[in-house]
């Protein structure tokens, strides 16, 4: 019995090893993004600073998230539909990342994402129906409440 | 050390706008101030959004509510009747009694004490300040118990991969939804909702959307003046939705 | 006194025992297989629709989980109940118990519309659902039957072994409470909100659980060649006898009790009288089948002295779970929500009509893959750990039987 144990357990590492092989095999090479999918975005000055952004987009969204959806706390600044908008060309698919500007980025970084299993892929002005006035309205009231300091402030922690 | 602090000001001004009124406040290295929206801007618990549908201005046969919903939150049929996503359904109904018929229809109804969400595991089913009951899809698992517990056939479960969603109106395999209230017009400020919009466009105006809690409002005063019924009112769940002419 | 116990590995090298782990293997694939087309296609490639939100897996995973309480049997009547007969099989009975529930438990899990965010499951908690209260129940039972197991096969903690088995015992009566709260706390559906649910789910873990105990005993010591006594056997078969008779009670409670009340004749009358399918499994399956005819055999003074006649009433019990599971869960969600009573409804949602529910074969694959893992886990643990008792002959259970010089066959039946 003890000897069909060591057996069973000289398999365990064999098949960990070999899934591992397989895993990796499996990762093709992954062009980085091309940098006109970064040309063709069309804000020129992003919400936050570009080190900012790259670090800490994922705590921003998270946490916008949550105030946006379960408090009704919206901020245009710190929105996802804001990110595609401005950053994602209208011609981009989630089925093809090269093309779009974040999935091309976290396929790169093997990161994965599933915000694009639910959130549309694409600006809002690629969609027939164009941005309502009503959402320029509710920014532009937002923006008068910023200049107001109505505000609270919360604090984020990171690693 | 200084530099770290010096980035973290720095940031602190560009998230802000206004770094005067924080520049004397001290930030532990690694942790970076966000600015939410001002308080105004969220739902506001005071409010508690509702629905009031007159069934006796609503006309049979019309679909113009479902429509214009569907439309506007890019809920398509895949021509699998079954399993397709309806957040907003016409229900005919005919009295055994009297064979009176007439119909109506019928959506999440946003209850005040939601079964949906005493069941959710995760809290996904939950019920905003203002009283809008809305699925969190970022936390909701796909176990469909709400869609049991729900005592009006409002949800809906997402059965297969989607595309081409409505940037407002996020949807996706495998969780559940329903009826937000037109929760991104509430939000923009507009004070209506896309089954209401198209109701009064067709003339019918048998809907009425506003704030249940605001007496001067129309659906508070309506409500006061004509009463209403609740579907399913033995349930004391105290729905949102209420109708006229059942 | 019992005569002393030995426990041993079983041997894992013949070719039925290598048979029976491909089998599973294979099953396990099939289950895998079907998770992995739900998680590509979405739930539309199932037979659950907007109607029926819950199918053939939930029915297989509740099965899985009801039994694994009952499972628990044989350990809590040695332990809790000081039948000391039952003692050899304590550890046995242990296993099963937590290998059904993990069964279950990844049915449940493969059957989530996202499956790969279970992480939520345990980080965002919400303290009013009785689904969330089962996740502690369901991971606490594993827990706390694995420290039994654990004392019984440990020599130095064979005195605590009672304490484990009383937590054990109490353990599974609560889950049980929890499964079948499940269902009883839903008010919306006319089926469900009944208080005597949860009570008739413990019954049905009592009488599933032994069901499944019975074959997996019996299988196991034919498996193995070991020596397995009438005298265990016909404990057990007069236990299951008298579970299946609680079951039948609890269910007559419930269908009297809606019978009484006027808004309840609806759903009454489409699972006794007119609900096609389910009426034809509840009068024939669950109740002709799955209850009187094992009564029948388990009690007739000649019929039930044979061991095929008691593995037969053992598989009608089963068969009948199923069946009864079937016509609560598919059942309680075909009959359409009454939500404007004294109106006749209908609409493009399916208001007002019975709902239609095909069980599809991606769900029969994800269920028997559940349940051919649960009995993977068993065979392989038995292969690596004592579990099994090298003999249930007569006078190993009861050392009076050795004591008169008659044969197994003329044993007095037991309790």
């Amino acid at each position: 019995m003890r000897r069909g144990f060591a057996q069973f357990g000289l398999v365990l590492p064999a098949l960990l090893l070999a899934g591992l092989a397989l895993t990796l095999t499996g990762c093709g090479k992954v062009e980085p993004p091309a940098p006109h999918l970064v040309l063709e975005a069309r804000g020129d000055q992003c919400v936050e600073p570009t080190d900012v952004i790259r670090r800490d987009h994922m705590k921003i969204l998270m946490h916008e998230r949550d105030e946006a959806k379960i408090y009704g706390r919206r901020n245009p600044d710190h929105s996802f539909v804001g990110c595609v908008d401005c950053h994602v060309s209208p011609t981009a698919s989630r089925d093809d990342p090269a093309t779009h500007f974040c999935m091309a980025c976290h396929q790169f970084n093997a990161v994965r994402m599933d915000c694009f299993q639910c959130h549309t892929d694409q600006p809002s002005d690629a969609a027939p129906p164009k941005r309502s006035a009503g959402l320029e309205e509710s920014i532009e009231r937002h923006l008068a409440l910023q200049a107001d300091g109505i505000e609270t402030v919360q604090e984020i922690s990171t690693p | 050390m200084s530099t770290e602090n010096s980035a973290n000001v720095s940031r602190r001004q560009f998230i802000t706008g206004a770094a005067t009124a924080v520049a004397g406040l001290t930030v532990a290295p690694g942790v970076f101030l966000l600015k939410t929206a001002g308080a105004a801007n969220g739902a506001d618990p005071a409010t508690r959004w509702g629905l009031l549908i007159d069934t006796s201005k609503c006309a049979d046969g019309c679909t113009a509510c479902v429509r214009a919903c569907h439309e506007e939150n890019g809920v398509r049929s895949l021509g699998r009747p079954k399993t397709d996503a309806q957040w907003i359904r016409k229900v005919n109904l005919t009295e055994r009694e009297t064979g009176h018929q007439h119909s109506l229809p019928v959506m999440c109804q946003h209850c005040e004490k939601p079964p949906c969400v005493d069941v959710c595991p995760t809290k996904a089913s939950f019920i905003r300040p203002d009283g809008i009951v809305l699925v969190n899809k970022h936390t909701c698992i796909g176990c469909r118990y709400c869609m049991m517990a729900c005592p009006y056939k409002a949800r809906s479960f997402i059965h297969e991969p989607l595309t081409d969603q409505k940037p407002h109106s996020p949807r996706g395999k495998g969780t559940v939804e329903s009826c937000t209230l037109c929760v991104h017009k509430v939000d923009r400020g507009e004070g209506t909702t896309a089954c209401v919009e198209a109701c009064n466009k067709d003339g019918h105006r048998a809907m009425v959307f506003g704030d249940l809690n605001d007496p001067s409002s129309e659906i508070a005063q309506r409500l006061k003046q004509e009463g209403s019924t609740a579907v399913r009112a033995d349930l004391r769940l105290n729905p949102a939705v209420r109708y006229q002419g059942i | 006194m019992t005569a002393k116990t030995h426990f041993t590995e079983i041997e894992g090298r013949s070719p039925g025992y290598l048979a029976l782990l491909a089998g599973l293997a294979v099953l396990i694939g099939l289950g895998l297989l079907a998770a992995v087309l739900k998680g590509t296609h979405g739930h539309y490639i199932t037979g659950m629709n907007n109607q029926v939100v819950w199918g053939l897996p939930h029915i297989f995973a509740i099965f899985l989980i009801v039994a694994a309480s009952g499972a628990l049997n044989a350990a809590s009547f040695s332990s809790v109940f000081g039948r000391v007969a039952y003692k050899p099989l304590a550890r046995l009975s242990g296993l099963l118990a937590m290998t059904l529930l993990i069964g279950g438990l990844v049915i449940l899990v493969l059957d989530l519309g996202r499956p790969d965010r279970l992480i939520v499951a345990m980080t965002h908690y919400n303290f009013k659902s009785i689904f969330a209260w089962n996740i502690l129940l369901y991971t606490g039972f594993l827990a706390v039957v694995a420290v039994y197991l654990w004392f019984m096969m440990e020599r130095r903690m064979n005195s605590y072994v009672p304490v484990a088995g009383y937590v054990a015992f109490l353990w599974r009566l609560i889950l049980t409470t929890g499964t079948g709260s499940i269902f009883g706390f839903l008010v919306a559906r006319e089926a469900y909100d009944a208080a005597i649910l949860a009570p008739m789910f413990i019954a049905m873990s009592f009488s599933l659980g032994m069901a499944v105990f019975i074959l997996v005993v019996m299988a196991t010591f034919a498996g193995t060649e070991r020596p397995l006594g009438d005298l265990i056997l016909r404990r057990m078969k007069n236990l299951l006898g008298i579970f299946v008779a609680g079951v039948l009670y609890f269910v007559l409670a419930y269908h009297l009790t809606n019978l009484y009340a006027t808004r309840l004749h609806g759903i009454e009358a489409f699972v006794l009288l007119n609900g096609g399918i389910y009426t034809f499994l509840f009068w024939f399956v669950q109740i002709g089948l799955g209850s009187i005819l094992p009564l029948v055999l388990l009690f007739h003074p000649v019929w039930s002295r044979a061991r095929r006649v008691i593995a037969a009433a053992a598989g009608l019990v089963i068969a009948g779970g199923l069946a009864q599971l079937y016509v609560i869960v598919i059942g309680g969600q075909a009959y359409p929500l009454d939500l404007f009573p004294g109106y006749d409804m209908s609409s493009s949602f399916f208001d007002g009509v019975v709902a239609t529910y095909t069980p599809s074969l991606p769900e029969l694959m994800l269920g028997l893959g559940g349940t051919a893992f649960a009995f993977l886990l068993l065979a392989v643990v038995m292969k690596f750990l004592r579990i099994l008792p090298t003999s249930l002959a007569d006078d190993k259970v009861d050392p009076q039987v050795s004591s008169t010089p008659s044969t197994a066959q003329s044993a007095p039946a037991g309790a």
